[in-house]
C-alpha cells in the first residue's frame, strides 16, 4: 500500500469528542444524582452511571492533556504521564465491570423491598376496605371534607341518595354537592341568614367541638324542602388542628313532619284533658244559673212576655248541661282502653307467642299503637273543641237574655238580683270556656325563628295603657342582640300576657312591673323575667300555683288555668317557667327558652326548625 | 534409657528450612518484576471486563420496557462496541512502526501510511469518539427520561 491517510481528522475527532465527553459526563452525573434515592435499582444505576461518567472524564481529560502537551512541545512530560492516564482508565474499567455484576444483589434488595411494600399496601388496602365496608353499612350519609371545602370521601348511602358516582363527588366542593343552591363559599353566607351555618367555618373560627344542626334544603325538582340533620365532627391531626371534617347527613323531613303532626295531636289531646277539668269546673256556676233561672220562671206568670226570655235562658242552660256531659263522656271514652307505647312493648315481650318478633318490630308496633292512640285523642280533642264552641254560643245567649231581662227590673228587686247572679255565673262559665277555646285556637300555631324582645314589646304596648290607668309603671330592661328563639309567637305572647295580667292583679293599684331579657346563665338560652312589686306569693302555695284550676283570685276573676297553660306552653318550647319571691318584696316569674342558633347539645324544641 | 518424642526431629528440620529461606534470599523469590507488555495486557483485560459487563447489563435488561430503557440499552451496546474497537486498536498499535507516521503539524504526526487492510481499519478505528460520545449521550438521555417518570411508578424496575 502506498498512500497516506491524513491524521488531522483523527486529531479533530479526538479533541472535539473529548470535549463533548466532558460535557456529557456532567449531564450523566447530574441526571443520575437526581435518581439515586428512588429505589435500590436507581441507586445501582446511579453508581454505574457515576463510574461511566468517571471513565468519560478520565479518558477525555487524558486525551485533551495529551494534545495540549504535545502541542506545547512537552512530549517528554506526556510520555511520563501517559502510563498514569492509561492505568487510571484501566482501574475505572475494572470498577465498571465490578459494579455491573452487583446487579443481582441490588435486584434482590429491591425485590425484598417491593415485597415489603406490597405487604404494607395489602395491609393498608385491607384497613381501607374494612373502613369502607363499615361506612357503607351505615344507614346515614357520610361525607369527609378537607379544609378547602373539597369532598375527599363519601359512603354508599350518600352516593345512592344523591344519585351521583364517586368520581363526580370526590374532589368536588361540598357547597356544590350538598347545598346546590350556593355555588361559592361566599354565597353560603347568604344561607347563614336562613340558619345554614357552615361547620367548617365554625371550626376555623376556633370551635373544634362536634356540632349538629338541621339545614332546610330545597333540591332541584323537589317541590317540598327537605330537612337534613347534619352532625359534624373534626378529625384532628397530631397538633390538634382540624384536618378533615366528617359530616353525617340524615334526612329528617319525615321525622320532623311526624313530630309536627304529633305535636298538634298532643295539643288536641291537651285540649281534651283540659276539657275534663273545665267540665268539672263548670258544674257549680252552671247549676247556679239553672237554679236562678228556674226561680225566675216561677216568679213570672205564664202570660208574662218575660217568660219567653226566661225559657230561652233555661233552654240554653240545659243545652250547656248536655254539652258539658258530652265533654265528660268524650274524656271518659278517650282515656278508656289506653295502652302506653312502652307498656305495649313489655306486654309483647312477655307474651310467648311474640317471642320470635324482633325488637324493632315490637317498637314499630308500639309506635303504631301510640300513633293510633294519639289519633284517637286528637279526634276527641277536635270534638271537644267543637263542643266548647257550642257551649260558648249557649253561654252568650244566656248572658244576652239575662242582661236584657235585668233592664226591666229595679236594682232593689229580688228578680234583678237573680238575674245578676245568672249573669255573674254565666260570665264565670264564659271565662272557663274561653280558657279552653284559647288553648284550642293555639293548636294551629306555627313555629318560626323569632326575636324575644320584639314580641315582648308588642305585648307591653298592648297592656301599657291599661296599667298606667292603675298607676302601674312598666320598666323595660331588654338585653340587645339576643339570639333568636324557635317559637310559636302567639303562644308565647299569651304567656307574657298571662304573667303581666297576674302581676297587675297582684299589685292592684300603683306599682312597678320590671320586664327583663338576658342571655341565660348557661349561655345556651334566653331568659325573660317579669317581676312586680306586689305582695309576693305566699310560701304555702308556692308549689301549687302552676296546678290546673288553682287560683287565689276572687270568684269570677280567674279560672286557675293561666299559669298552668303558660307553663305548658313554655315546656313545649323546650324551656322552663319558674316563680320566686323577691327579697325586697314582690314576685318574679322567669322564663328560660333555648336559643335557636346554639344547637350543640341543647335541648331541642319539639317543633321543626323552620329555616335551620 | 531416655525416650525421645518423634515430633522433635521434624520440628528441627522445619526450623532449619525456614531459617535458610529467610536468611539466604534469591531475587526470584521477592517482588516479581513486570516487563513492558504487562501494562498493555492489563489494560486490554480491563477492556474485556468492560465489554463483558456491558454485555451482561444488556442481557439482564433486554426485556425492560418504559421510558429511558431504549436509550440506556443503546448506550450499553455502543460502549460494548467501543470496547471491541479499542481493544483491536490497542492490539494493532503494537505492530506499527514510528516511520508510518510522517510529517508534523503542531508537534503531532500529519499522515499515516498503512501497510495492510488491518492498519487501514486502525486509521478509522482511532476515531473511537464516534462510538463513545453517542454512548455517553444516550446514557444521559436515558437517565433523563427515567427521571421524568413519577416516583411511585418506578419501584419495580428490575
Amino acid at each position: 500500500m502506498n498512500f497516506k491517510l491524513p491524521l488531522i481528522y483523527i486529531h479533530c475527532v479526538d479533541t472535539i469528542g473529548s470535549t463533548l465527553m466532558l460535557i456529557l459526563a456532567a449531564g450523566i452525573f447530574y441526571e443520575s444524582f437526581r435518581l439515586r434515592k428512588r429505589s435500590f435499582f436507581h441507586l445501582y444505576l446511579f453508581l454505574l452511571s457515576c463510574s461511566l461518567g468517571t471513565f468519560a472524564v478520565s479518558r477525555a481529560s487524558g486525551h485533551i492533556l495529551k494534545s495540549f502537551l504535545i502541542y506545547a512541545g512537552e512530549k517528554a512530560l506526556w510520555k511520563t504521564l501517559a502510563p498514569l492516564s492509561g492505568s487510571a482508565n484501566t482501574v475505572i474499567f475494572v470498577l465498571i465491570a465490578s459494579l455491573s455484576f452487583y446487579y443481582g444483589i441490588f435486584r434482590n434488595l429491591q425485590l425484598a423491598r417491593d415485597r415489603e411494600r406490597r405487604a404494607h399496601l395489602r395491609a393498608i388496602r385491607g384497613a381501607r376496605d374494612f373502613l369502607q365496608k363499615v361506612v357503607d353499612s351505615l344507614n346515614t350519609q357520610l361525607v369527609v371534607i378537607d379544609p378547602s371545602y373539597r369532598i375527599v370521601g363519601v359512603n354508599r348511602k350518600f352516593l345512592e341518595d344523591f344519585n351521583l358516582s364517586m368520581d363526580e363527588v370526590v374532589g368536588a366542593y361540598c357547597y356544590n354537592v350538598l347545598h346546590r343552591f350556593c355555588d361559592t363559599v361566599k354565597n353560603c353566607r347568604k344561607d347563614e341568614a336562613e340558619g345554614h351555618f357552615c361547620p367548617w367555618k365554625m371550626i376555623k373560627e376556633g370551635r373544634n367541638a362536634s356540632m349538629s344542626m338541621i339545614h332546610r334544603h330545597r333540591y332541584p325538582g323537589m317541590e317540598e324542602p327537605r330537612y337534613i340533620e347534619i352532625s359534624a365532627s373534626p378529625a384532628l391531626d397530631n397538633n390538634g388542628d382540624a384536618e378533615y371534617l366528617i359530616e353525617t347527613l340524615t334526612d329528617v323531613t319525615d321525622k320532623i313532619k311526624m313530630e309536627e303532626i304529633e305535636r298538634k295531636q298532643e295539643k288536641l289531646t291537651g285540649v281534651m284533658e283540659m276539657a275534663s277539668a273545665v267540665a268539672h269546673e263548670l258544674n257549680t256556676p252552671m247549676f247556679t244559673v239553672l237554679g236562678n233561672a228556674q226561680l225566675l220562671k216561677r216568679a213570672f206568670k205564664p202570660d208574662d212576655p218575660a217568660q219567653k226570655d226566661v225559657e230561652a235562658i233555661l233552654r240554653n242552660v240545659k243545652k250547656m248541661s248536655r254539652l258539658t256531659k258530652q265533654m265528660t263522656q268524650i274524656t271518659l271514652y278517650a282515656t278508656k282502653d289506653y295502652v302506653d307505647g312502652e307498656k305495649l312493648v313489655d306486654i309483647m315481650a312477655a307474651s310467648g307467642s311474640e317471642g320470635d318478633v324482633p325488637v324493632q318490630e315490637k317498637a314499630r308496633a308500639a309506635r303504631e299503637e301510640r300513633w293510633l292512640h294519639l289519633e284517637k285523642m286528637a279526634a276527641m280533642g277536635q270534638l271537644t273543641a267543637s263542643v266548647a264552641h257550642e257551649l260558648n254560643n249557649a253561654l252568650n245567649i244566656v248572658l244576652g237574655y239575662s242582661q236584657l231581662l235585668s233592664r226591666g227590673f229595679s236594682k232593689e228587686s229580688r228578680d234583678y238580683g237573680d238575674l245578676k247572679k245568672i249573669e255573674k255565673n254565666a260570665k264565670q262559665c264564659q271565662r272557663i270556656v274561653a280558657g279552653l277555646l284559647d288553648y284550642t285556637r293555639s293548636v294551629a300555631g306555627e313555629r318560626s325563628v323569632e326575636d324575644v324582645n320584639r314580641h315582648l314589646e308588642e305585648v307591653l304596648r298592648l297592656v301599657e295603657h291599661r296599667m298606667s290607668l292603675d298607676g302601674i309603671e312598666i320598666v323595660r330592661e331588654f338585653s340587645p342582640g339576643l339570639a333568636p328563639v324557635m317559637m310559636d309567637a302567639n303562644e308565647m305572647k299569651q304567656v307574657y300576657l298571662n304573667l303581666l295580667n297576674n302581676a297587675a292583679q297582684a299589685m292592684g293599684k300603683n306599682g312597678r312591673v320590671t320586664v327583663t331579657t338576658a342571655r341565660s346563665e348557661d349561655e345556651d338560652g334566653v331568659m325573660v323575667s317579669i317581676s312586680d312589686t306586689g305582695p309576693g306569693i305566699p310560701p304555702e302555695i308556692m308549689d301549687k300555683i302552676f296546678a290546673p284550676l288553682f287560683t287565689t283570685k276572687e270568684a269570677g276573676l280567674g279560672t286557675g288555668l293561666g299559669l298552668n297553660v303558660s307553663r305548658e306552653i313554655v315546656r313545649k318550647h323546650g324551656g322552663t317557667l319558674e316563680a320566686e319571691n323577691i327579697p325586697e318584696g314582690g314576685a318574679r316569674f322567669i322564663i328560660r327558652l333555648p336559643v335557636y342558633l346554639e344547637k350543640t347539645g341543647d335541648p331541642a324544641p319539639e317543633a321543626p326548625r323552620k329555616s335551620g | 534409657m531416655v525416650h525421645l518424642s518423634p515430633i522433635k526431629p521434624a520440628l528441627r528440620i522445619v526450623s532449619w528450612a525456614v531459617g535458610g529461606i529467610l536468611f539466604s534470599p534469591l531475587p526470584a523469590l521477592a517482588v516479581q518484576a513486570h516487563g513492558h507488555p504487562e501494562g498493555l495486557y492489563v489494560h486490554q483485560l480491563g477492556h474485556l471486563a468492560f465489554l463483558v459487563s456491558m454485555l451482561y447489563i444488556w442481557f439482564r435488561t433486554r426485556k425492560r420496557r418504559g421510558a429511558g430503557w431504549v436509550f440506556i440499552r443503546l448506550a450499553v451496546v455502543l460502549f460494548a462496541l467501543w470496547n471491541v474497537n479499542t481493544f483491536l486498536i490497542h492490539a494493532i498499535q503494537v505492530s506499527l512502526s514510528p516511520g508510518q507516521f510522517v510529517g508534523r503539524i503542531g508537534g503531532l504526526p500529519r499522515y499515516f501510511q498503512p501497510r495492510s487492510a488491518l492498519e487501514v481499519y486502525y486509521y478509522f478505528g482511532k476515531m473511537d469518539h464516534l462510538l463513545c460520545v453517542p454512548a455517553a449521550f444516550f446514557l444521559a438521555m436515558g437517565l433523563r427520561r427515567m427521571g421524568r417518570r413519577p416516583e411511585d411508578a418506578s419501584h419495580h424496575e428490575f
